[in-house]
């Protein structure tokens, strides 16, 4: 402690170089945690996913119409369908020590004209 | 699946379905007392099985060696790979009373953890071997209380 004085948080909460008790374990350990899969809603549906096999590719077209006829599916996304909120932000803006902003990669929830990465999603069904 | 069976029909969510192609251990429970990955055995495959799960470990709200042992060493992060990690550490310790350090590595080789690092998760292990093997002690009132 005595290289913290500088920390009167430190000092004063006894805390730094302990170990300390998580509280949150007895419900892991004991099978009680609580996962997404682990959640049931009234109602609820399931996505999935048809992503590209290819790195680079331009998409020509989609066609979503043999997914749609399929009993128990409730809807289907395509990057069109999603134009209108396409590019969300990452969640954290990095700035440049000069205060300038850096450039901030937005992600894109469906991709509507070219895949970038073997995996970027392309539609999504929900049923 | 069994595993499927356990969440789905009986709501034992303690099991985790983490690959689904049993590499990563996190659906482990006991059938029989082996350790065994349900995400790739048959619910009918169980039938007239013992099976216990996460969810059985405790008794009479008394947690078991192992399930201290993973709190006492910081065997967990996240917990989605810990019950599986435990079910398999027991089916370790009933048939190896005093594993060594390798020999617990060596039975959880088919559990993943993608937080810990392990190194604590051997430390847990251990700490319930030795809880276990230990002659049988008075709880003091403060572990009583925990």
């Amino acid at each position: 402690m005595s290289t913290n004085k500088g920390n009167g948080m430190a000092t004063a909460s006894g805390l730094i170089g302990k170990s300390v008790k998580r509280v949150e374990d007895k419900r892991f350990t004991t099978g009680h945690g609580q996962f997404t899969e682990d959640i049931v809603l009234p109602g609820q549906t399931y996505a999935a996913f048809v992503r590209s096999q290819y790195a680079h590719a331009k998409i020509l077209s989609v066609d979503v119409s043999a997914a749609k006829a399929m009993p128990g599916v409730v809807a289907i996304y395509t990057g069109a369908d999603v134009a209108g909120v396409n590019g969300v932000p990452c969640g954290s803006q990095v700035n440049f020590k000069n205060g300038s902003a850096g450039r901030e990669r937005k992600r894109r929830l469906l991709v509507a004209d070219k895949a970038t990465h073997a995996g970027d999603a392309i539609a999504a069904a929900s049923a | 699946m069994l595993v499927y069976y356990l969440r789905d029909v009986l709501k034992l969510t303690g099991t985790h379905v983490g690959c689904d192609t049993s590499s990563c251990g996190a659906c482990t429970i006991l059938v029989d007392g082996k350790a065994t990955k349900s995400c790739t055995m048959l619910a009918v495959q169980a039938d007239k099985c013992k099976i216990t799960t996460i969810e059985g470990m405790a008794t009479n709200g008394e947690l078991h060696p192992l399930q201290e042992g993973f709190n006492q060493c910081h065997g967990l992060q996240c917990g989605f790979c810990t019950p599986g990690m435990i079910m398999t550490a027991a089916d370790l310790l009933k048939n190896n009373k005093k594993p060594s350090e390798e020999q617990i590595r060596a039975a959880l080789e088919g559990n993943f953890c993608r937080c810990t690092g392990y190194h604590n998760i051997v430390k847990a292990v251990q700490y319930a071997a030795d809880k276990m093997s230990a002659p049988r002690a008075r709880k003091t009132k403060k572990e009583a209380a925990l």
